[in-house]
């Protein structure tokens, strides 16, 4: 027997008093850890969908619905069919201000070879895009060709694969990498394979909105680069005067909102998780000063066998570092395995871009959730153990004779 | 090892009559010497308990000092103070002294491993043995009725094996038989050059006594 | 006390399972009514929380120990399994935004493990007991 054993033994044989500290420090650790993935990730999926929108101005359709599905395409993968006359193109091209504008054509799939659902289809232009070849150099480095698609990183497929859509064959070629947005679940080929789907689709008498009878005559979204120096806002309003038929979208006014919610969202976790510490430490507070007149007698029994008092304060801060370590490592735990396989439903319940730190970082957060959790819980037993150690066993021993 | 009390006493304050204090313990000199009993009785109340704690070093006397040998318990530090009685003195306090979350046998190795020492089991052993307590080793306190728990407290005391010990009311939960056993011991502790002190208000004590001293209301004579 | 405490744990999480997979954990549930590729997948979570369910239910009013052991390695067993029966045994659908990737396939994961831990720690439990009755 030794002091690391009697230390066990005391909070073994306790079980009801150990088991309240493990489960109080638990849940401190559980929610910021919980909390600061979340908020993290949140953030990341911010920063990236910044990253991957890379225009300044979305003209869509004029269509009320088509700004709200443009969004919604963006942020959570919502599936978007609408089109506009192709020559809102040039137009858009030929407005002062405007330095580059690129076209891309959706398309849903009914049934695709990889998915019991619709995946949304891109077709852009591989000559003047923007906004896409960036993003699929990262993994592709070589022109894609015709029936070749990139799939984002949540289809279901791998690279080599056939990809059947309208009884069409295309051949994967590349993954992309996750964005965190709506984006990871589309599926992007060039315009001559994107005309092809159009046309097996009307083939299969799926009905998709084009007024015109020629299929390379419509497009669903031209993203603008503005002219360095150009106010945004100004070409964004010579736009919507003068590309009939469509709306201009700030991408900034976009990522404005997206932002507000984030903030809406982070501060209602930091809320919450404000909320459940006042809570855990009031409750923390109270077990510990349960504790002093529960351990009076037993302690009055260490002084009197010769233990000092701050041997005392020492073996009874040790007791309360190990539960709330213990405790720390648990609810860290526990909020690794509420977060991380649930991370598809917080992102779609959350409705916001979602990116989930890397390996590294996650080690980060856990390490900082448990150690301050663990020295919060060791400062909350700081008091108590003060006050424990001062106890005069002549008296104490006394009591009840 | 004589344990040597100079003109100590104790207050508490509260009102009692015209004064703020009452003194429970008026000055009093003592000495214990090794080798022999010294039995203290009295009646409840008479500061007998008071007088325990102080020559243990377990509460600072008001006035006056106590000593080891030639150290003045008093003047050390808590950490030092604490120490030595860990390792000289030896105190079986009046009450219930177990450690709940310990068994039996833990408790009685405890004193030996507070300062890292090796537990002594055999002594240990011999002890449970002498005090009809073998059988009870791995059970837990809440399980002992007052006699076991009186002669586990014992039990523990003398394995550690200080130099001096001071026992309050030891008999109190104890039958006949049981009661010679422990006076026994004292004395066998004491012909092996111990300093014992056994404080109780019962008669038992006084056949095995090589001195006995008597309190009345806070103050002692030699019987 | 001890053993009443692994079976509720074992009872309790068994009829999670078993609830759940008919209700909000379940398989997806496709508009036009037809079935959808991880229905199997919720059918099989369905049975194996009613035959753990069972199980737990067994070794709370079964008294002689070998039989309890026995109980408990075939709960660990089908809790094992059970692991495997959302996406490795029976498919599950293939976009992880589908409610049986997002919700079902890690939902019951986490909860066959947990039978699979609780199992073990009971039979655990059980062993020392026989061991401190023969000894």
């Amino acid at each position: 027997m030794n002091h690391f054993s009697l230390m066990i033994r005391n909070l073994t044989r306790r079980p009801g008093r150990t088991i309240s500290l493990i489960l109080l420090t638990a849940f401190l650790a559980m929610s910021l850890f919980c909390g600061t993935i979340v908020v993290s990730s949140l953030r990341r999926g911010l920063a990236s969908m910044e990253n991957r929108l890379g225009a300044d101005i979305i003209v869509v359709p004029a269509e009320a619905e088509s700004k709200a599905s443009m969004k919604n395409l963006l942020l959570q993968g919502t599936i978007g069919t609408f089109y506009m006359d192709a020559s809102a193109l040039e137009k858009v091209r030929e407005t002062e201000g405007v330095e580059k504008a690129s076209a891309q054509i959706f398309l849903s799939s009914m049934k695709a070879d990889c998915c019991s659902v619709k995946v949304q289809i891109i077709g852009f232009d591989p000559e003047n895009d923007f906004v896409v070849q960036p993003w699929i150099a990262e993994s592709l480095n070589c022109p894609l060709g015709d029936m070749e698609v990139v799939v984002g990183s949540r289809v279901e497929t791998d690279v080599g694969n056939n990809f059947r859509i309208y009884d069409r064959s295309c051949r994967v070629v590349a993954k992309l990498a996750s964005t965190g947005t709506g984006l990871d679940t589309a599926v992007y080929c060039n315009m001559n394979t994107i005309h092809i789907l159009l046309q097996a689709a009307e083939e299969k008498g799926i009905f998709h909105k084009i007024d015109s009878g020629n299929d390379s005559e419509v497009v669903s979204a031209i993203y603008v680069k503005v002219l360095s120096g150009t106010d945004p806002g100004l070409v964004n309003s010579r736009l919507n005067g003068h590309v009939r038929k469509a709306t201009a979208i700030r991408t900034a006014g976009m990522m404005t909102e997206v932002s507000d919610s984030l903030s809406g969202v982070s501060r209602t976790i930091a809320v919450l998780i404000g909320a459940i510490w006042v809570l855990a430490l009031i409750i923390l507070f109270i077990v510990f000063s349960m504790m002093v007149n529960e351990r009076r007698r037993e302690l009055a029994v260490y002084r009197l066998l010769g233990m000092s008092r701050k041997m005392l304060s020492g073996m009874i801060l040790k007791e309360t570092a190990l539960c709330s370590f213990t405790g720390a490592l648990c609810g860290t735990v526990l909020g690794a395995i509420l977060v991380f396989p649930f991370t598809t439903l917080i992102e779609t319940s959350l409705k916001l871009p979602y990116l989930a730190p890397g390996a590294g970082t996650v080690a980060l957060y856990a390490c900082i959730a448990i150690l301050v959790t663990a020295a919060v819980g060791c400062v909350s037993g700081f008091r108590t153990a003060s006050r424990l150690s001062q106890v005069d066993p002549g008296t104490t021993l006394r009591e009840g004779v | 090892m004589q344990l040597r009390a100079e003109n100590i006493s104790r207050r508490y304050f509260r009102k009692h009559g015209e004064a703020n204090f009452i003194e429970v313990v008026h000055p009093v000199s003592l000495t214990l010497e090794s080798g022999k009993i010294t039995v203290l009785n009295g009646k409840s109340g008479s500061g007998k308990t008071t007088l325990l704690n102080m020559l243990a070093g377990l509460l600072n006397p008001s006035e006056g000092e106590v000593y080891l040998n030639e150290t003045n318990l008093y003047a050390l530090e808590d950490k030092d103070l604490s120490r030595l009685r860990s390792e000289k003195i030896g105190v079986i306090p009046q009450g219930r002294s177990a450690v709940d979350t310990l068994s039996v046998y833990e408790n009685i190795l405890l004193p030996g491993i507070l300062y890292g020492g090796i537990p002594r089991t055999e002594e240990a052993e011999n002890w449970m043995d002498v005090f009809g307590i073998s059988e009870l080793r791995n059970a837990m306190p809440a399980e002992l009725s007052g006699g076991e728990l009186r002669r586990m407290a014992i039990a523990r005391t003398l394995t550690a094996g200080p130099e001096v010990i001071l026992a309050d009311e030891p008999t109190g939960d104890l039958d006949s038989d049981n009661t010679a056993v422990v006076l026994t011991a004292f004395q066998q502790a004491a012909k092996a050059g111990k300093t014992v002190l056994v404080v109780s208000h019962e008669t038992d004590a006084e056949a095995y006594a090589d001195q006995i001293y008597h309190m009345n209301h806070g103050t002692i004579e030699q019987g | 006390m001890k053993k009443n405490v692994f079976c509720g744990l074992l009872l309790a999480l068994a009829a999670v399972i078993a609830i759940g997979s008919v209700t909000v954990l379940g398989p997806c549930v496709h508009e036009d009514g037809s079935e959808a590729p991880c229905i199997g997948a919720g059918r099989a979570v369905l049975i194996g929380g009613c035959a753990l369910a069972i199980l737990a239910v067994l070794i709370l009013f079964i008294r002689k120990s070998s039989v309890r052991i026995v109980l408990f390695f075939i709960s660990l067993f089908v809790a094992a399994v059970g692991i495997a029966l959302p996406g490795t045994i029976f498919p599950v659908c293939r976009m992880d935004t589908m409610h049986c990737r997002a919700v079902m396939q890690p939902a019951m994961v986490i909860l066959f493990a947990s039978e699979l831990i609780v199992s073990v720690c009971g039979l655990i439990v059980e062993w020392n007991r026989i061991r401190r009755e023969r000894a």
